[in-house]
């Protein structure tokens, strides 16, 4: 990622004060906003407006594959091998459902996963150089990207939403 | 202004008279057309006042067990949900009662049964079924109300103290020896845990029972070892449904806003969830008796979903109560519009009570034609009147939003 400057981060207590930093910094018209935070919350999402996640597409792609390939396997082998059981037809349906079904979530499960890994550049080789442990313990953390010389205007700004600590990225 | 908005709910609720005018109309209109209905026609009136008793007590049922579970499980998300749950225990004390009169029904639901099956032996006796369901209901009450008991004494009795209340009728009961807010509140805290584990232990047993009871026995061949946990599933995703009804309706129409669209759209997660179970369950069934092939199992299923007039019915309990909230409630926008919920809630009910009208009235009915006229519609509505009424007593005593205790709201 070659950038000319990582930016700055600022490190916030509360979640409240948090959101108040993104509103006001996406107010002042910056828009790559990056949050550090040791639990998930909606709340987060919302203030950052990130579009929905693609991963529903990966989901709903390998459920339908994996509820295709379940019906496939179970219609061919039958009638590759008809054998008569119970004095049931070849092609009977209800046990196949349950083949489907399983195929259809395991499918449905390991694309979930892929695209989830996938989506999130996951598994991450480098650390991000705005990363803190506290954002793994007690603390939210905010990346702003920007250039040198905004950094007194947003430095500003995320002290005055409440953080408790501003430092250049990477340092 | 927030604080306004919050406060509604914090304290008991104004339930408008014609409401409960309405209710006590419906009440009426259900006590006449089933006492006409029992000289009209007995058979049709013991069979869908056995529908109702176990459609609307499971219904009450199912969103207390819900409240145990949200209970046992140390769940946050919603306490005014978990409030309205528990108030559905209201209803509970009147179930009870309106199962004994299925006493003077039991050799219309049973005498044919012994007639045509006479190796069924004392354990589906009439009066040995009419004993062990007396018992169960009751215990299962006792828990239940006790278990909403414990909820609430912390309350009532810290709003009792500092004078915020005036002494209504049930105080003295839920106040008694009141010995501060701090015991209490552990009090109340210990009193769930045990109850909430009560609650949850007897459940599936009691509910078990009643569907093997009051249900499979109709029958006098069919049997079915996965019939009772088929059917306390389907109560408690009942109880799931007619609860988003009641959250949907307080917050609408009686302006409780603590309740928001995040706690549809968690409720929506939960129905969902328990819709997939649901299904599992169905198909569970069905797919053991059409592997089986035994004609002792297969005729209940051809009877239902390949016979007129009840194959219909069948079907569209599987569309309603399956089919069109899974579509639904897979969108996340959806789950939090309150008019959608309480659509889907009442879709989901009205499927159930279908569906316990067609495990039930085949057995039964063994006349030309669908028996379903004024005298069903009236009983259920009288039902229906009965399970207004004691849930607008709950909201009219009680604090929706819980103001004090271990799950008042964090926020």
């Amino acid at each position: 990622m070659p950038e000319p400057s990582a930016g700055l981060v600022g490190s916030f207590r509360h979640l409240d004060s948090l959101l108040e930093a993104i509103e006001r910094l996406q107010q002042a018209g910056h828009r790559n906003l990056r949050t550090l935070s040791p639990v998930p919350h909606h709340a987060i999402d919302e203030a950052l407006e990130k579009p929905a996640s693609p991963v529903r597409y990966f989901t709903l792609i390998g459920c339908l594959l994996g509820g295709i390939t379940g019906l496939v396997l179970t219609i061919a082998t039958s009638l590759h091998y008809p054998l008569i059981t119970g004095g049931k037809p070849i092609l009977s349906i209800p046990p196949f459902l349950i083949i489907v079904f399983e195929l259809t979530i395991l499918f449905g499960g390991l694309l979930t996963l892929g695209g989830m890994l996938l989506n999130a550049r996951l598994p991450r080789v480098h650390i991000l150089p705005a990363y803190d442990p506290r954002f793994s313990e007690d603390r939210f953390g905010l990346w702003v990207r920007c250039e040198a010389k905004d950094f007194d205007a947003v430095g500003q700004l995320l002290r005055s939403a409440g953080a408790e600590e501003v430092h250049r990225a990477g340092e | 202004m927030q604080d306004a908005s919050e406060k509604r709910g914090a304290t008991p609720l104004p339930i408008p008279p014609r409401l409960i005018w309405a209710a006590l109309g419906l009440l009426a209109v259900g006590g006449a057309a089933f006492l006409v209905g029992l000289l009209v026609d007995a058979a049709r009136a013991w069979q869908i006042y056995l529908v109702n008793f176990l459609f609307w007590g499971g219904l009450a049922q199912g969103g207390v067990v819900f409240a145990a579970v949200y209970h046992v499980v140390g769940a946050r998300w919603g306490p005014p949900i978990r409030r309205l749950a528990e108030g559905m225990a209201a209803f509970l004390p009147v179930s009870f009662v309106l199962f004994f009169p299925l006493y003077f029904g039991l050799d219309l639901f049973f005498g044919r049964v012994h007639e045509l099956n006479p190796q069924r032996g004392g354990w589906f006796d009439p009066r040995f079924i009419f004993v062990r369901g007396g018992l169960g209901l009751g215990s299962m009450t006792v828990l239940s109300v006790l278990f909403a008991y414990y909820s609430l004494r912390p309350e009532v009795g810290l709003a009792l103290e500092r004078g915020l209340r005036p002494r209504r009728w049930l105080d003295g009961w839920l106040a008694e020896d009141w010995q501060g807010d701090l015991v209490e509140r552990q009090r109340g805290q210990r009193g769930m845990d045990v109850l909430a584990a009560g609650v949850l232990l007897a459940y599936p047993i009691t509910y078990s029972f009643m569907a093997f009871d009051l249900i499979m026995a109709l029958d006098p061949f069919w049997y079915s070892s996965l019939f009772g946990g088929y059917f306390f599933l389907s109560t408690f995703y009942l109880g799931l449904a007619g609860l988003a009804v009641a959250a949907v309706l307080t917050r609408q129409c009686l302006g409780v806003q603590a309740i928001t669209p995040g706690h549809f759209a968690d409720l929506g997660k939960l129905l969902l969830g328990f819709n997939l179970t649901y299904v599992a369950m169905v198909w569970s069934q069905y797919v053991v008796i059409w592997y089986g092939n035994l004609p002792e199992e297969t005729h209940f299923v051809v009877l239902r979903l390949w016979e007129r007039p009840w194959a219909p019915l069948s079907w569209s309990v599987l569309v309603a109560t399956v089919l069109i909230p899974f579509l639904v409630f897979l969108s996340q926008r959806a789950k939090q519009v309150p008019w959608i919920m309480l659509a889907l809630g009442v879709l989901i009910a009205a499927g159930l009570w279908l569906e316990r009208y067609v495990l039930v009235v085949p057995s039964l009915w063994h006349q030309e034609g669908l028996p379903f006229g004024w005298l069903e519609a009236g009983v259920t509505a009288g039902f229906l009147g009965a399970g207004a009424l004691s849930y607008a007593f709950f909201l009219q005593n009680f604090a929706v939003v819980p103001s004090s205790g271990p799950h008042s709201p964090r926020s």
